[in-house]
């Protein structure tokens, strides 16, 4: 005879007596703590749902509908916090929301995530210009442009046209500095 | 033989529209907009023609100064979603349903009991607020008692090291240069001392800060006890607390005292010991120059 559902429920709780699936279950539960398991993986939401609300997100954030854009990715983060495309579009929203720090932290997570992608090295880069970090941002963009040599990637040619932002900035800086001095 | 030279043949409706081309321009400079200027067509010059025109500018354009596609991107724009941007999930990982229900209510027992309560018998009393309040402060002083302890100690350390990083090099320097017989060696032991009055000095400011902290404690103590009204039914209880921990205090603040006795001893019978070598090598020098010359 088939358990009905609450039967089936009782069977399947934490305190289950059977040995392996407690050690099973003692593990994801670890791994959770450990930082090593999303909620949606232990909601069992699965990939492509993700990959659909991200989408829905997306498609808000670029029609400039910013504060949608960010409940979307909030909540995303929240179930999967181990993605690092969610902490890139989170660190564009606080970008477009102007949140400078906000936005550095989402990119550096998201950087720390996933060495090789672009968008988040050369936004973060831009931020970096703006405040006239210099240094960091031709970090940034040094890393992007070593990663596409051929031109081809749209995030490391806006790299390379900030290069030469850096220097006009840096120029002008010194050409205020120089007036300044001499105005004493 | 001389070749002659072949000109293109120009066709007479290519001819024409170049003709045209000029008094096409001159239309589209002085009307104000695409559709007056349509309407008021100059002579001989069809919208066939305009059409023609905008055409073949459209493409000069499109080949000599606009691109197709962009070459770099947008201020922070980011690429669209990806299926690779999302790793496979283990399918093992996932809870079942009553499994996901123990989970997150053990995951929610560290949430404040009055969190999402409305009603206002769930809200706690002004007296379990002001007990709370109490409880938190004595954290928070127990907390920073020890912790001003740890930060005294790593302070006298870094101060220590610092201050025997700088002294170093400058005896080593004055013993070399005695050895070389550049200086005498009364310089050695001025050198030497500074060294030892130097890590006495740390010990002594280490000490002070101390004895400053244990006074402050026993002020803090004879505050509290003068704010308790002695009506109140633990005010007993609170003054053989405050006693008890006064004598404590003072004690500390005797060994205390006594460490910086020691400290400024030490410095004391350093300086006196420097002070006799030195008037030793001195007797020892004017006697050797007696003995040198014995008429002086």
């Amino acid at each position: 005879m088939e358990p009905s559902k609450e039967q089936k429920g009782k069977l399947t709780q934490i305190l289950d007596t059977d040995p392996a699936r407690r050690k099973h279950l003692t593990d994801t539960l670890m791994a959770f703590l450990a930082d090593k398991v999303s909620i949606a993986e232990l909601k069992g939401i699965s990939r492509d749902n993700l990959y659909r609300i991200a989408d829905s997100g997306y498609i808000k954030f670029k029609h400039g509908r910013i504060e949608e854009a960010f409940k979307i990715y909030q909540a995303l983060i929240l179930l999967d916090h181990r993605n690092a495309y969610f902490h890139t579009v989170m660190g564009a929203i606080h970008q477009k929301m102007e949140h400078p720090v906000e936005a550095i932290m989402e990119y550096t997570q998201a950087i720390r995530l996933n060495r090789n992608d672009p968008s988040s090295y050369v936004n973060r880069g831009e931020l970096y210009l703006r405040h006239k970090n210099y240094k960091k941002a031709a970090e940034d963009f040094r890393v992007v442009i070593i990663m596409d040599m051929e031109g081809k990637n749209l995030w490391a040619n806006r790299a390379r046209s900030l290069v030469i932002a850096i220097k006009r900035s840096m120029e002008a800086d010194r050409a205020r500095k120089g007036r300044r001095i001499t105005v004493r | 033989m001389v070749e002659p030279t072949r000109t293109r043949k120009v066709d007479q409706q290519e001819l024409l529209f170049d003709l045209a081309k000029m008094e096409m321009v001159e239309a589209l400079k002085h009307g104000d907009n695409i559709y007056k200027v349509l309407l008021n067509l100059p002579k001989g010059i069809t919208s066939a023609d305009f059409e023609k025109f905008m055409g073949q500018q459209f493409s000069t354009l499109k080949s000599q100064i606009l691109q197709d596609t962009p070459i770099y991107e947008s201020y922070a724009s980011v690429p669209e979603p990806i299926a690779s941007c999302f790793y496979e999930h283990n399918s093992g990982r996932s809870l079942s349903e009553g499994e996901r229900e123990s989970f997150f209510k053990a995951m929610s027992l560290g949430v404040p009991k009055t969190l999402g309560k409305t009603s206002e018998e769930d809200l706690p009393t002004e007296e379990e607020i002001r007990q709370a309040t109490q409880g938190t402060l004595d954290e928070w002083e127990t907390f920073t008692g020890d912790m001003w302890g740890q930060i005294l100690d790593a302070q006298m350390m870094v101060d220590y090291e610092k201050k025997m990083d700088e002294i170093k090099g400058e005896v080593e320097r004055i013993i070399a240069l005695a050895k070389s017989g550049q200086v005498d060696p009364e310089f050695v032991l001025l050198a030497l001392a500074k060294v030892n009055v130097t890590k006495n000095g740390v010990l002594m400011s280490w000490l002070g800060k101390k004895a400053f902290l244990a006074n402050d404690n026993l002020n803090r103590i004879a505050n509290d006890l003068s704010t308790t009204p002695t009506t109140d039914i633990n005010y007993p209880r609170q003054m053989q607390m405050a006693s008890a921990e006064t004598r404590d205090g003072a004690f500390q603040l005797q060994l205390l005292v006594a460490d910086m006795q020691k400290v400024m001893q030490d410095v004391g019978g350093t300086l006196d010991q420097v002070h006799s070598i030195m008037g030793e090598i001195n007797r020892t020098r004017r006697e050797i120059i007696q003995k040198l010359n014995p008429m002086r």
